[in-house]
């Protein structure tokens, strides 16, 4: 593996993981505020 | 207060890609993957004293709201654990051609990944509200007495694949200028970030339970 | 109530003995724990067999085997002595009539009771069966023993912990594992050093690490079984 290529691959997952963790919360709020 | 952690995120992969110089005993660039491993894994700590922390609050005053919290450090831990590993691993199979080692440092974050998510197994499998609380302060506890004894002890037993540790055995700061410059600031700028998010779904789990919602 | 004057180790004593009494009469703890490790142990002597592991690799391959089937024997056994009491309903008369120390401590010793067996006649039959020919008996059977002991308490408060929750069965061992991982690992590196070389320059750490652990873990459990014991 490349070291170019592990760099993006950390990048991608660890700004990906957040990114879907901060939807995931959301998900929660929005079912919150449709009851 | 989001903006300047942003802000500031920006501004250390800026200066991870492209300020800083690539430090030496490493192959090509793969040197600025400490400045992304090393605090995810420096979260997945800092989330897990958070738990033990609130998980003792809890044992001691009986407010849930300690209990709450606690199981929202786990939960943002296990994220962050899980980013560690993996981030770990993949640094790992371009510096020492495995995946994985068993080295003691990845054994450490591997029983952190189990501890937190036994812990969120056990909470699932207990429907009362109060005793879910206190059965799960217990094990969170009972973790955390374990724990550091093996984040200690046995890496300095041990040798280890890991490169020095920040400050090691001789207690010098190994990194120089504008690599430790920038890994601080990277450090500051995830601890930010957690912070956010940590907040964010600590009131999250406020407005839950006012609303009624368990779980 | 029991009252302050009631001295912690004849209640101790107490508790141990009613288990060690019921356990006598049905034996079914001692019996589905020892059946088990034989279960465990025939596959493993029938599957590989004394001769398929060259004698380079045994003590490496059979420590962490042995390691293996002692911590599935625990994971079977252990709990019962708590959950029982859950089960047949017995535990709130057990909260009234004794500390929770004193439960503890009881409960415990008969925890303990069970692994020495257990071990006393896994362990040589293993070594029989695979022809494991361990260069330090003495510092093998003295880890396995420390590394029991340890390993006994924490599942001993693991064992409270889900006695009270659902799922008995499936979530003892996913409880444990975490807390038991590094004994695990440790031991089985140690009884390969052990049965591999003549020199003992590693055992005084080795000692040290599993004293500390059941120490610690000894500790802890004292501390938190009150909470558990109440939830």
């Amino acid at each position: 593996m490349s070291d170019l290529f592990a760099l993006g691959l950390v990048n991608a997952i660890i700004w990906t993981g957040l990114f879907l963790y901060f939807l995931y919360l959301n998900g929660k709020m929005r079912r919150l505020e449709k009851r | 207060m989001s903006i300047v952690v942003y802000l500031w995120i920006l501004l250390c992969l800026f200066a991870a890609f492209v300020w800083s110089p690539t430090a030496a005993h490493f192959i090509g660039q793969s040197s600025r993957i400490v400045f992304f491993h090393v605090p995810m894994a420096w979260i997945a700590t800092l989330a897990f004293l958070l738990s033990g922390w609130h998980s003792l609050r809890f044992l001691n005053t009986r407010n849930l709201a300690h209990d709450r919290k606690a199981k929202v450090a786990v939960r943002q831990g296990l994220l962050f654990a899980l980013l560690a590993t993996v981030t770990g691993s993949i640094f790992a199979k371009v510096m020492w051609g495995a995946f994985w080692n068993w080295d003691p440092r990845e054994i450490s974050i591997t029983m952190l990944l189990f501890i937190y998510a036994a812990y969120l197994v056990l909470r699932s499998a207990v429907d009362d509200p109060v005793r879910r609380a206190h059965l799960a302060a217990v094990y969170a506890c009972f973790a955390f007495v374990a724990m550091p004894f093996f984040v200690f002890i046995i890496p300095r037993v041990y040798f280890s694949l890991h490169p020095d540790t920040l400050l090691n055995a001789r207690g010098k700061i190994e990194m120089q200028g504008r690599i430790l410059a920038t890994f601080l600031g990277s450090l500051a700028g995830f601890t930010g970030l957690f912070t956010l998010l940590y907040r964010l779904e600590c009131r999250l789990e406020e407005i839950f339970f006012a609303e009624g919602e368990t779980l | 109530m029991p009252t302050a004057s009631t001295p912690l180790l004849p209640e101790v004593w107490t508790v141990f003995r009613k288990d060690w009494r019921a356990e006598l009469r049905s034996k079914v703890a001692v019996n589905s724990i020892l059946l088990f490790a034989l279960v465990t142990l025939a596959l493993v002597s029938y599957s590989i067999g004394p001769y398929r592991i060259p004698a380079g690799e045994k003590p490496a391959v059979l420590s962490a085997w042995l390691t293996i089937i002692l911590f599935f024997t625990s994971m079977t056994g252990l709990s019962r002595v708590f959950v029982k009491e859950e089960e047949s309903r017995t535990a709130e008369t057990l909260r009234l009539a004794a500390r929770p120390e004193a439960v503890f401590l009881g409960k415990l010793l008969f925890n303990l009771c069970l692994m020495a067996g257990v071990t006393a006649v896994v362990v040589p039959l293993f070594c029989l069966l695979m022809e494991f020919h361990i260069m330090h008996g003495c510092s093998f059977y003295g880890i396995i023993a420390l590394a029991m002991f340890g390993l006994t308490i924490a599942s001993t408060l693991i064992a409270a912990i889900i006695s009270k929750a659902g799922m008995k069965g499936a979530l003892f061992p996913i409880l444990s594992f975490p807390l038991l991982m590094p004994i695990l690992l440790e031991t089985s590196l140690l009884l390969a050093k052990a049965a591999a070389y003549p020199d003992l320059g590693w055992l005084p750490e080795a000692l040290g690490i599993l004293t500390s652990y059941a120490g610690l873990m000894f500790i802890a459990a004292i501390l938190l079984f009150e909470r558990v014991w109440n939830a």
